[in-house]
């Protein structure tokens, strides 16, 4: 860094007098520099986040030890719940957990999703559709899916039926809304041109319109995600005998917070892989959607 | 002469055009809204009409709109739902009150601090990715079914979406701006009022919306397991004695609130700051 700061200024006429081998090396230790600063810069954030979460976690171990009348088994420290982690990622309980979670947000997120994009394409291509049903479907989202949970069980019982019941319903209106914004601005000289081109109304729907609306689409359907995520909890929180809410539910029973935190980190994580994996997904399958990737 | 005649006659048309242009325009609004009655009105019929279509339902199970109706007025003029809906608001103002504060300072100090935003990402956005909800047993647990409790959880829940939206509106404040404010010898405090926070301003506002929705969302969780009042109380209680029209007023009441505060908030954001038109 000095030694560069002190070096002579090239002459403007050196400049002439560089050989071609020479300008390239030039130009390469510049792209050397930038790179390494880049690297240095990576580095030393990534430091800075590992050095976060020690002191996070260190905190948290130490509280309990140095502040008198604290009681672990209200606020376990992590070295408890990393044990408690453990024991039941190895007799399977937590996978078995995960899983049955994982299945009902599948469900839930495949039916809301689809019902939405098909409502979501005819609200926005047919203006009579759209505003038929406008006040009664705003009506309906501005509730909090979650206020249907007590209703779900008294339809629909304990089983399966009222969780898949209670996604769909909250997956559906985030999807329905994105894909009705995409599909009412698609541009009009698309839909213009497919028509001179002597497309027909099904063609334009899904070889242009969709097409077009995408972006949206798959911004409405990561939302949902995280919906699903939000509802399953609630949806297992009461009257479930599987899944990670009913995990929660059934440990505030017994007081064992440290089984609440295998839960809530397990739902974290899980939440966190999802919305990775379907953005990793999406920049594969279509990787001229660039805005997508940090939406 | 014949200049004016042209002008009148030039001046008639135009207006002629433009009159036609305003009653097409005013008769396509009616048509829409005539449309919106009758989207309405079909989803209140076909609820209505149900028990007629399918005898064997049980009308206790999915009351009509009509019985909704019969059980909302004298509980709205005993003055139940009026204190339910004051306790419930109370709790969520509190709790976005709380989450604005905290929010928008962690999120400017994260954005304007490389080292605080470093040592702080990954926490946020691991408990970030936690859902509000499943805290609820938690809260109980730690903190009882008090009101503390429920605002807290509020709070939890505002917070992020304040801190994340007011964190991305910090960081991307152009850099022309920063620069020409220290040419100007602004100093770090004026720069942060004057400047970066106005900038950043379109999207803490968006933020702060989305924060209200959810505080809604949780506050109803809250409620839900254990309270003694509030709107979800009140269907949580509904769903206990097997009143289901109960429920339905509790969530029409939900609906109402969240889309009201939801028009109110960009109501007042038009008005104070009517040049972020979004």
């Amino acid at each position: 860094m000095e030694a560069r700061l002190t070096a002579p200024p090239i002459p403007a006429a050196a400049d002439a007098a560089l050989t071609e081998d020479e300008k390239l090396e030039i130009e390469n230790r510049f792209r050397r520099d930038i790179a390494a600063g880049r690297r240095r810069r990576l580095r030393r954030g990534l430091l800075l986040n590992l050095v976060g979460v020690l002191i996070f976690l260190a905190v948290w171990e130490a509280l309990p030890r140095l502040v008198p009348g604290v009681n672990t088994q209200m606020f376990p420290p992590p070295s408890g719940v990393v044990m408690t982690l453990v024991g039941m990622m190895t007799d399977g309980s937590l996978a078995a957990h995960a899983w049955s979670s994982l299945k009902r947000v599948a469900a839930g997120f495949v039916i809301g999703s689809t019902a939405g994009i098909l409502v979501g394409l005819l609200t926005g291509r047919l203006a009579m559709a759209q505003s038929l049903s406008d006040p009664v479907l705003h009506g309906l989202r501005s509730i909090p899916a979650i206020a249907f949970v007590p209703l779900a069980i008294v339809w629909f019982g304990l089983g399966e039926t009222p969780k898949v019941a209670l996604i769909s319903w909250g997956t559906f209106f985030p999807v329905w809304i994105s894909t009705f914004i995409g599909v009412r601005d698609v541009p009009k000289l698309y839909v213009q041109s497919a028509l001179s081109l002597g497309a027909s109304p099904l063609n334009i729907m899904f070889r242009v319109v969709l097409p077009a609306a995408l972006p949206f689409v798959f911004a409405g359907l990561r939302h949902a995600t995280a919906v699903a995520f939000v509802i399953v909890v609630a949806a297992e929180l009461v009257g479930a005998s599987s899944g990670l809410g009913y995990l929660i539910s059934f440990s505030h029973l017994v007081f064992r917070i440290d089984m609440m935190f295998v839960g809530l980190l397990a739902l974290g994580a899980l939440g966190f892989l999802a919305d990775a994996a379907f953005a990793a997904l999406l920049q594969r399958v279509f990787p001229w959607y660039r805005s997508e990737r940090n939406g | 002469m014949a200049d004016d005649i042209q002008n009148a006659h030039r001046l008639q048309m135009e207006t002629a055009f433009l009159d036609a242009r305003r009653s097409a325009r005013r008769r396509l609004i009616l048509l829409r809204a005539g449309l919106n009655l009758c989207g309405v009105a079909v989803f209140l019929l076909l609820w209505e009409s149900v028990p007629l279509l399918f005898p064997g339902i049980n009308k206790v199970l999915f009351p009509t709109p009509s019985v909704v109706f019969a059980t909302f007025w004298p509980m709205v003029t005993s003055g139940e739902i009026p204190t339910n809906i004051l306790a419930s608001l109370r709790r969520a103002g509190t709790g976005f009150l709380i989450a604005t504060v905290l929010g928008i300072a962690a999120g400017v100090f994260t954005a304007r601090s490389r080292i605080a935003e470093y040592l702080t990402e990954p926490l946020l956005h691991g408990f970030r990715s936690v859902p509000v909800i499943a805290l609820v047993p938690l809260s109980v647990l730690w903190f009882g079914i008090g009101e503390g409790a429920k605002v807290s959880l509020v709070a939890t829940g505002a917070f992020f979406p304040i801190w994340i939206s007011t964190f991305i509106g910090v960081r991307d404040v152009h850099i022309v701006y920063l620069r020409s404010a220290a040419c100007l010898g602004a100093g770090r405090i004026a720069t942060m009022f004057l400047v970066v926070l106005p900038a950043a301003l379109p999207l803490i506002l968006a933020g702060l919306r989305q924060a209200m929705a959810i505080s809604l969302i949780v506050l109803v969780a809250a409620e839900l397991s254990g309270a003694t009042s509030g709107v979800a109380y009140m269907m949580s209680m509904g769903h206990q004695l097997f009143r289901v029209d109960i429920m339905f007023i509790g969530l029409m009441l939900l609906g109402a609130l969240g889309f009201i505060f939801d028009r109110l908030f960009v109501m007042l954001t038009r008005r104070l700051f009517p040049w972020y038109v979004n």
